[in-house]
Protein backbone atom coordinates (compact mmCIF):
# COMPACT_ATOMS: atom_id res chain seq x y z
CA UNK A 1 0.00 0.00 0.00
CA UNK A 2 1.04 3.57 -0.53
CA UNK A 3 1.57 4.21 3.13
CA UNK A 4 4.22 6.02 5.09
CA UNK A 5 7.16 4.21 6.55
CA UNK A 6 7.36 4.73 10.27
CA UNK A 7 9.56 7.12 12.19
CA UNK A 8 13.33 6.37 12.13
CA UNK A 9 13.77 6.74 8.43
CA UNK A 10 11.82 9.98 8.25
CA UNK A 11 14.29 11.79 10.43
CA UNK A 12 17.27 10.66 8.45
CA UNK A 13 17.22 13.60 6.06
CA UNK A 14 16.38 17.22 6.46
CA UNK A 15 14.61 18.45 3.37
CA UNK A 16 10.92 18.07 2.75
CA UNK A 17 11.35 16.09 -0.44
CA UNK A 18 13.76 13.73 1.26
CA UNK A 19 11.29 13.18 4.07
CA UNK A 20 8.49 12.50 1.63
CA UNK A 21 10.65 10.18 -0.43
CA UNK A 22 11.65 8.12 2.56
CA UNK A 23 8.06 8.00 3.74
CA UNK A 24 6.36 7.16 0.48
CA UNK A 25 8.86 5.76 -2.02
CA UNK A 26 8.44 2.16 -0.89
CA UNK A 27 4.69 2.21 -1.32
CA UNK A 28 4.96 4.05 -4.61
CA UNK A 29 7.50 1.58 -5.95
CA UNK A 30 5.35 -1.39 -4.99
CA UNK A 31 2.34 0.14 -6.65
CA UNK A 32 4.33 0.94 -9.77
CA UNK A 33 5.70 -2.57 -9.86
CA UNK A 34 2.26 -4.10 -9.61
CA UNK A 35 1.03 -1.81 -12.33
CA UNK A 36 3.91 -2.43 -14.69
CA UNK A 37 5.26 -5.79 -13.68
CA UNK A 38 8.81 -4.53 -14.11
CA UNK A 39 10.96 -3.54 -11.17
CA UNK A 40 13.30 -1.28 -13.07
CA UNK A 41 10.41 0.45 -14.78
CA UNK A 42 8.75 0.81 -11.39
CA UNK A 43 11.83 2.51 -9.96
CA UNK A 44 11.96 4.86 -12.93
CA UNK A 45 8.29 5.69 -12.51
CA UNK A 46 8.76 6.47 -8.83
CA UNK A 47 11.61 8.83 -9.66
CA UNK A 48 9.57 10.47 -12.38
CA UNK A 49 6.66 10.87 -10.01
CA UNK A 50 8.79 12.53 -7.35
CA UNK A 51 10.42 14.80 -9.91
CA UNK A 52 6.97 15.79 -11.17
CA UNK A 53 5.67 16.49 -7.68
CA UNK A 54 8.84 18.10 -6.35
CA UNK A 55 8.26 21.35 -8.16
CA UNK A 56 4.69 21.50 -6.94
CA UNK A 57 5.25 20.71 -3.29
CA UNK A 58 4.74 24.29 -2.19
CA UNK A 59 1.59 24.63 -4.26
CA UNK A 60 -0.29 21.45 -3.51
CA UNK A 61 -3.81 22.39 -2.51
CA UNK A 62 -3.65 19.85 0.28
CA UNK A 63 -0.05 19.00 1.22
CA UNK A 64 -1.44 16.46 3.68
CA UNK A 65 -2.76 14.47 0.76
CA UNK A 66 0.65 14.00 -0.82
CA UNK A 67 0.18 10.25 -0.89
CA UNK A 68 -2.99 10.66 -2.95
CA UNK A 69 -1.19 12.97 -5.42
CA UNK A 70 1.68 10.48 -5.60
CA UNK A 71 -0.65 7.53 -6.14
CA UNK A 72 -2.43 9.30 -8.95
CA UNK A 73 0.87 10.30 -10.54
CA UNK A 74 2.24 6.77 -10.31
CA UNK A 75 -0.91 5.35 -11.86
CA UNK A 76 -0.82 7.88 -14.68
CA UNK A 77 2.85 7.28 -15.38
CA UNK A 78 2.29 3.53 -15.32
CA UNK A 79 -0.56 3.84 -17.74
CA UNK A 80 1.60 5.93 -20.01
CA UNK A 81 4.21 3.22 -19.81
CA UNK A 82 1.64 0.64 -20.77
CA UNK A 83 0.46 2.64 -23.69
CA UNK A 84 4.02 2.80 -24.95
CA UNK A 85 4.46 -0.86 -24.38
CA UNK A 86 1.35 -2.08 -26.12
CA UNK A 87 3.31 -3.88 -28.76
CA UNK A 88 5.54 -5.49 -26.19
CA UNK A 89 2.54 -6.61 -24.23
CA UNK A 90 1.08 -8.30 -27.26
CA UNK A 91 4.38 -10.03 -27.73
CA UNK A 92 4.39 -11.07 -24.07
CA UNK A 93 0.90 -12.48 -24.47
CA UNK A 94 2.04 -14.64 -27.35
CA UNK A 95 4.96 -15.82 -25.28
CA UNK A 96 2.64 -16.88 -22.49
CA UNK A 97 1.01 -19.38 -24.84
CA UNK A 98 4.26 -21.29 -24.95
CA UNK A 99 4.50 -21.67 -21.20
CA UNK A 100 3.24 -24.89 -19.72
CA UNK A 101 0.10 -24.81 -17.60
CA UNK A 102 -0.24 -25.60 -13.95
CA UNK A 103 -3.34 -25.94 -11.78
CA UNK A 104 -4.53 -22.92 -9.88
CA UNK A 105 -7.17 -24.54 -7.75
CA UNK A 106 -4.98 -24.54 -4.68
CA UNK A 107 -3.65 -21.06 -5.36
CA UNK A 108 -0.68 -21.63 -3.10
CA UNK A 109 2.22 -22.81 -5.23
CA UNK A 110 4.79 -20.50 -6.75
CA UNK A 111 3.78 -21.75 -10.18
CA UNK A 112 0.17 -20.84 -9.56
CA UNK A 113 1.12 -17.37 -8.49
CA UNK A 114 3.31 -16.90 -11.55
CA UNK A 115 0.45 -18.07 -13.73
CA UNK A 116 -1.81 -15.52 -12.13
CA UNK A 117 0.87 -12.86 -12.45
CA UNK A 118 1.28 -13.60 -16.13
CA UNK A 119 -2.45 -13.46 -16.53
CA UNK A 120 -2.36 -10.00 -15.05
CA UNK A 121 0.24 -9.00 -17.56
CA UNK A 122 -2.26 -9.78 -20.29
CA UNK A 123 -4.80 -7.26 -19.03
CA UNK A 124 -5.33 -3.87 -20.51
CA UNK A 125 -3.62 -1.12 -18.58
CA UNK A 126 -6.95 0.17 -17.28
CA UNK A 127 -8.06 -3.26 -16.10
CA UNK A 128 -4.74 -3.83 -14.41
CA UNK A 129 -4.77 -0.46 -12.75
CA UNK A 130 -8.32 -0.99 -11.52
CA UNK A 131 -7.47 -4.40 -10.08
CA UNK A 132 -4.29 -3.20 -8.37
CA UNK A 133 -6.00 -0.15 -6.89
CA UNK A 134 -8.97 -2.21 -5.77
CA UNK A 135 -7.20 -5.24 -4.33
CA UNK A 136 -3.78 -3.92 -3.36
CA UNK A 137 -4.52 -0.34 -2.41
CA UNK A 138 -7.91 -1.43 -1.04
CA UNK A 139 -9.56 1.61 -2.57
CA UNK A 140 -13.29 1.84 -3.02
CA UNK A 141 -14.74 1.71 -6.51
CA UNK A 142 -15.44 5.41 -6.23
CA UNK A 143 -11.79 6.16 -5.40
CA UNK A 144 -10.57 3.90 -8.19
CA UNK A 145 -12.90 5.69 -10.55
CA UNK A 146 -11.56 9.07 -9.47
CA UNK A 147 -7.96 8.08 -10.10
CA UNK A 148 -8.78 6.50 -13.45
CA UNK A 149 -11.06 9.42 -14.30
CA UNK A 150 -14.08 7.30 -15.01
CA UNK A 151 -17.44 6.58 -13.42
CA UNK A 152 -17.66 4.17 -10.47
CA UNK A 153 -19.69 1.80 -12.62
CA UNK A 154 -16.89 1.77 -15.17
CA UNK A 155 -14.31 1.09 -12.44
CA UNK A 156 -16.41 -1.81 -11.19
CA UNK A 157 -16.70 -3.14 -14.72
CA UNK A 158 -12.95 -2.83 -15.28
CA UNK A 159 -12.28 -4.93 -12.18
CA UNK A 160 -14.81 -7.64 -13.01
CA UNK A 161 -13.84 -7.82 -16.66
CA UNK A 162 -10.18 -7.91 -15.68
CA UNK A 163 -10.73 -10.78 -13.30
CA UNK A 164 -12.75 -12.57 -15.95
CA UNK A 165 -9.98 -12.07 -18.47
CA UNK A 166 -7.48 -13.49 -15.99
CA UNK A 167 -9.67 -16.52 -15.41
CA UNK A 168 -10.00 -17.02 -19.11
CA UNK A 169 -6.26 -16.71 -19.58
CA UNK A 170 -5.56 -19.22 -16.84
CA UNK A 171 -8.08 -21.68 -18.21
CA UNK A 172 -6.50 -21.33 -21.59
CA UNK A 173 -3.08 -22.07 -20.19
CA UNK A 174 -4.44 -25.03 -18.29
CA UNK A 175 -5.61 -26.41 -21.61
CA UNK B 1 -15.47 -15.45 -6.94
CA UNK B 2 -14.16 -14.53 -3.51
CA UNK B 3 -11.43 -17.12 -3.89
CA UNK B 4 -10.27 -15.29 -6.98
CA UNK B 5 -10.34 -12.00 -5.12
CA UNK B 6 -8.32 -13.44 -2.29
CA UNK B 7 -5.84 -15.01 -4.66
CA UNK B 8 -5.36 -11.77 -6.52
CA UNK B 9 -5.04 -9.85 -3.27
CA UNK B 10 -2.44 -12.28 -1.96
CA UNK B 11 -0.57 -12.31 -5.26
CA UNK B 12 -0.34 -8.54 -5.26
CA UNK B 13 0.94 -8.43 -1.69
CA UNK B 14 3.51 -11.11 -2.38
CA UNK B 15 4.65 -9.41 -5.54
CA UNK B 16 4.79 -6.02 -3.86
CA UNK B 17 7.06 -7.41 -1.18
CA UNK B 18 9.59 -8.27 -3.87
CA UNK B 19 10.44 -4.61 -4.23
CA UNK B 20 13.48 -3.63 -2.20
CA UNK B 21 13.11 -0.87 0.40
CA UNK B 22 14.14 2.68 -0.40
CA UNK B 23 16.45 3.71 2.38
CA UNK B 24 17.94 6.80 0.81
CA UNK B 25 17.14 9.33 -1.85
CA UNK B 26 18.96 8.35 -5.05
CA UNK B 27 21.52 10.98 -6.14
CA UNK B 28 19.98 10.91 -9.60
CA UNK B 29 16.67 12.04 -8.12
CA UNK B 30 18.29 14.95 -6.27
CA UNK B 31 19.99 15.95 -9.50
CA UNK B 32 16.73 15.92 -11.46
CA UNK B 33 14.68 17.66 -8.79
CA UNK B 34 16.88 20.72 -8.22
CA UNK B 35 16.45 22.37 -11.63
CA UNK B 36 12.75 21.53 -11.57
CA UNK B 37 12.25 23.31 -8.27
CA UNK B 38 14.30 26.27 -9.45
CA UNK B 39 12.39 26.51 -12.71
CA UNK B 40 9.04 26.30 -10.95
CA UNK B 41 10.10 28.93 -8.44
CA UNK B 42 11.01 31.30 -11.26
CA UNK B 43 7.74 30.58 -13.04
CA UNK B 44 5.73 31.09 -9.88
CA UNK B 45 7.52 34.36 -9.11
CA UNK B 46 6.99 35.65 -12.64
CA UNK B 47 3.35 34.61 -12.62
CA UNK B 48 2.80 36.21 -9.23
CA UNK B 49 4.36 39.46 -10.45
CA UNK B 50 2.19 39.54 -13.56
CA UNK B 51 -0.95 38.69 -11.61
CA UNK B 52 -0.19 41.30 -8.96
CA UNK B 53 0.43 44.06 -11.47
CA UNK B 54 -2.67 43.07 -13.40
CA UNK B 55 -4.80 42.89 -10.27
CA UNK B 56 -3.67 46.32 -9.11
CA UNK B 57 -4.34 47.84 -12.51
CA UNK B 58 -7.70 46.11 -12.73
CA UNK B 59 -8.68 47.10 -9.21
CA UNK B 60 -7.80 50.73 -9.88
CA UNK B 61 -9.67 50.85 -13.13
CA UNK B 62 -12.73 49.27 -11.58
CA UNK B 63 -12.89 50.91 -8.19
CA UNK B 64 -10.62 53.89 -7.98
CA UNK B 65 -11.73 57.30 -9.19
CA UNK B 66 -9.88 57.89 -12.44
CA UNK B 67 -8.29 61.04 -11.25
CA UNK B 68 -6.65 59.21 -8.37
CA UNK B 69 -4.61 57.10 -10.73
CA UNK B 70 -3.77 59.70 -13.25
CA UNK B 71 -3.59 62.96 -11.40
CA UNK B 72 -0.78 61.88 -9.16
CA UNK B 73 1.53 61.74 -12.10
CA UNK B 74 -0.11 63.47 -15.02
CA UNK B 75 1.41 62.41 -18.28
CA UNK B 76 4.06 64.61 -19.64
CA UNK B 77 2.73 66.49 -22.60
CA UNK B 78 5.04 67.95 -25.13
CA UNK B 79 3.71 71.07 -26.78
CA UNK B 80 1.84 73.96 -25.18
CA UNK B 81 3.19 75.41 -21.96
CA UNK B 82 1.33 75.39 -18.68
CA UNK B 83 -1.14 78.26 -18.43
CA UNK B 84 0.08 81.11 -16.24
CA UNK B 85 -2.06 83.33 -14.12
CA UNK B 86 -1.37 86.25 -16.44
CA UNK B 87 -3.00 84.59 -19.45
CA UNK B 88 -6.09 83.23 -17.72
CA UNK B 89 -9.32 85.02 -17.01
CA UNK B 90 -11.10 83.34 -14.10
CA UNK B 91 -14.76 83.72 -13.29
CA UNK B 92 -17.27 81.98 -11.14
CA UNK B 93 -20.60 80.45 -12.06
CA UNK B 94 -22.13 79.63 -8.70
CA UNK B 95 -25.64 79.26 -7.44
CA UNK B 96 -27.04 79.11 -3.94
CA UNK B 97 -28.01 75.64 -2.83
CA UNK B 98 -28.96 74.52 0.68
CA UNK B 99 -26.77 77.03 2.41
CA UNK B 100 -23.89 76.54 -0.02
CA UNK B 101 -22.60 77.99 -3.24
CA UNK B 102 -22.37 75.35 -5.91
CA UNK B 103 -21.24 75.52 -9.52
CA UNK B 104 -17.95 75.91 -11.27
CA UNK B 105 -15.01 78.21 -11.77
CA UNK B 106 -14.07 78.95 -15.34
CA UNK B 107 -10.61 79.65 -16.74
CA UNK B 108 -10.49 81.26 -20.14
CA UNK B 109 -7.29 81.40 -22.09
CA UNK B 110 -6.98 85.08 -22.84
CA UNK B 111 -3.45 84.76 -24.16
CA UNK B 112 -2.18 84.54 -27.69
CA UNK B 113 -1.07 80.91 -27.62
CA UNK B 114 -2.28 77.57 -26.47
CA UNK B 115 -1.57 76.47 -22.92
CA UNK B 116 -2.45 73.60 -20.65
CA UNK B 117 -3.98 73.05 -17.26
CA UNK B 118 -3.98 69.72 -15.52
CA UNK B 119 -4.55 67.94 -12.26
CA UNK B 120 -6.01 68.84 -8.94
CA UNK B 121 -6.52 72.33 -7.65
CA UNK B 122 -5.90 73.80 -4.22
CA UNK B 123 -7.65 76.86 -2.83
CA UNK B 124 -6.29 79.39 -0.40
CA UNK B 125 -8.73 81.94 0.99
CA UNK B 126 -7.23 85.34 1.75
CA UNK B 127 -8.33 88.91 2.06
CA UNK B 128 -7.13 92.10 0.45
CA UNK B 129 -4.41 92.33 3.08
CA UNK B 130 -3.19 88.83 2.18
CA UNK B 131 -4.32 87.40 5.48
CA UNK B 132 -5.31 83.74 5.02
CA UNK B 133 -8.31 82.05 6.58
CA UNK B 134 -8.86 78.50 7.64
CA UNK B 135 -10.88 76.65 5.09
CA UNK B 136 -11.10 72.90 4.66
CA UNK B 137 -10.50 72.01 1.02
CA UNK B 138 -11.70 68.63 -0.21
CA UNK B 139 -11.06 67.24 -3.64
CA UNK B 140 -14.11 66.15 -5.59
CA UNK B 141 -14.68 64.21 -8.79
CA UNK B 142 -14.59 65.92 -12.17
CA UNK B 143 -17.91 66.86 -13.70
CA UNK B 144 -17.61 64.41 -16.59
CA UNK B 145 -17.32 61.57 -14.12
CA UNK B 146 -20.25 62.77 -12.02
CA UNK B 147 -22.32 63.15 -15.18
CA UNK B 148 -21.22 59.70 -16.36
CA UNK B 149 -19.97 61.26 -19.56
CA UNK B 150 -17.05 60.01 -21.59
CA UNK B 151 -13.61 60.97 -20.36
CA UNK B 152 -12.52 64.04 -22.29
CA UNK B 153 -9.75 63.45 -24.75
CA UNK B 154 -6.38 64.10 -23.20
CA UNK B 155 -7.71 64.37 -19.68
CA UNK B 156 -6.35 65.03 -17.06
CA UNK B 157 -4.48 67.47 -19.28
CA UNK B 158 -6.70 70.18 -20.65
CA UNK B 159 -5.28 72.06 -23.61
CA UNK B 160 -6.66 75.52 -24.12
CA UNK B 161 -6.38 77.20 -27.47
CA UNK B 162 -6.71 80.99 -27.30
CA UNK B 163 -10.29 81.74 -26.25
CA UNK B 164 -10.98 78.24 -24.92
CA UNK B 165 -12.04 77.64 -21.36
CA UNK B 166 -11.45 75.06 -18.70
CA UNK B 167 -13.41 74.64 -15.53
CA UNK B 168 -13.36 73.06 -12.12
CA UNK B 169 -16.37 71.93 -10.09
CA UNK B 170 -16.69 74.06 -7.02
CA UNK B 171 -18.86 74.24 -3.95
CA UNK B 172 -18.39 76.30 -0.83
CA UNK B 173 -20.29 76.28 2.40
CA UNK B 174 -20.36 78.17 5.69
CA UNK B 175 -18.48 81.43 5.46
CA UNK B 176 -18.98 83.37 8.72
CA UNK B 177 -16.47 86.18 8.29
CA UNK B 178 -19.04 88.52 6.93
CA UNK B 179 -16.69 91.43 7.58
CA UNK B 180 -14.22 90.08 5.03
CA UNK B 181 -14.46 89.93 1.26
CA UNK B 182 -12.69 86.67 0.58
CA UNK B 183 -10.26 86.24 -2.27
CA UNK B 184 -9.93 82.73 -3.67
CA UNK B 185 -6.42 81.97 -4.75
CA UNK B 186 -6.37 78.85 -6.93
CA UNK B 187 -3.19 76.87 -7.36
CA UNK B 188 -2.33 73.71 -9.20
CA UNK B 189 -1.67 71.05 -6.61
CA UNK B 190 1.10 69.52 -8.67
CA UNK B 191 3.30 72.58 -8.93
CA UNK B 192 1.74 75.05 -6.50
CA UNK B 193 1.67 77.68 -9.21
CA UNK B 194 -1.15 80.20 -8.94
CA UNK B 195 -3.63 80.12 -11.79
CA UNK B 196 -6.22 82.59 -10.51
CA UNK B 197 -7.02 85.11 -7.81
CA UNK B 198 -10.76 85.61 -7.66
CA UNK B 199 -12.28 88.30 -5.55
CA UNK B 200 -15.61 86.93 -4.44
CA UNK B 201 -18.74 88.67 -5.51
CA UNK B 202 -21.79 88.84 -3.27
CA UNK B 203 -23.30 85.77 -4.93
CA UNK B 204 -20.13 83.73 -4.54
CA UNK B 205 -19.92 83.75 -0.77
CA UNK B 206 -21.97 81.15 1.11
CA UNK B 207 -24.03 82.07 4.16
CA UNK B 208 -22.88 81.38 7.69
CA UNK B 209 -24.39 78.12 8.89
CA UNK B 210 -22.53 77.90 12.18
CA UNK B 211 -19.64 79.82 13.65
CA UNK B 212 -17.86 76.84 15.07
CA UNK B 213 -18.27 74.50 12.15
CA UNK B 214 -15.61 75.80 9.80
CA UNK B 215 -15.77 76.69 6.16
CA UNK B 216 -15.51 73.94 3.56
CA UNK B 217 -14.67 74.04 -0.11
CA UNK B 218 -14.97 71.12 -2.47
CA UNK B 219 -13.15 71.49 -5.74
CA UNK B 220 -12.60 69.18 -8.67
CA UNK B 221 -9.71 68.88 -11.10
CA UNK B 222 -9.37 70.87 -14.31
CA UNK B 223 -11.52 69.67 -17.15
CA UNK B 224 -12.64 71.12 -20.45
CA UNK B 225 -15.42 73.62 -19.98
CA UNK B 226 -18.76 72.32 -21.23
Amino acid sequence: MLSARTEGATTATGGRLEDLYLRYADGAARLAYLLTGDRQVAEDIVQDAFVKLAGRLAHLRDPGAFDAYLRRTVVNLSRSYWRRKKVERAYLKREQGAIGSEGVAGGSSIEDRELLWRAMAGLTERQRAAIVLRFYEDLSEADVAEILRCRPGTAKSLVSRGLEAMRHEIRGEQG
Amino acid sequence: MNDMHDEVRQLLRDKASEMPPHLDVPPSLRKRVRPRIARNAVLVAATAAVVTVGAIAGFRSLNGPPEEQSLTNPPTVAGPAVCGVEQLEASTALEGAAGSRVGSILFRNAGGGACTLSGKVDVVVTDSASRSYDVTVDQSDPGWLVDRAAKPEGWPVVTLAPGDSASVRFSWSNWCRTDVTPILQLQTRETGSVVANITSGPNDVPPCNGMGEGSTIQIGPFEPSQ
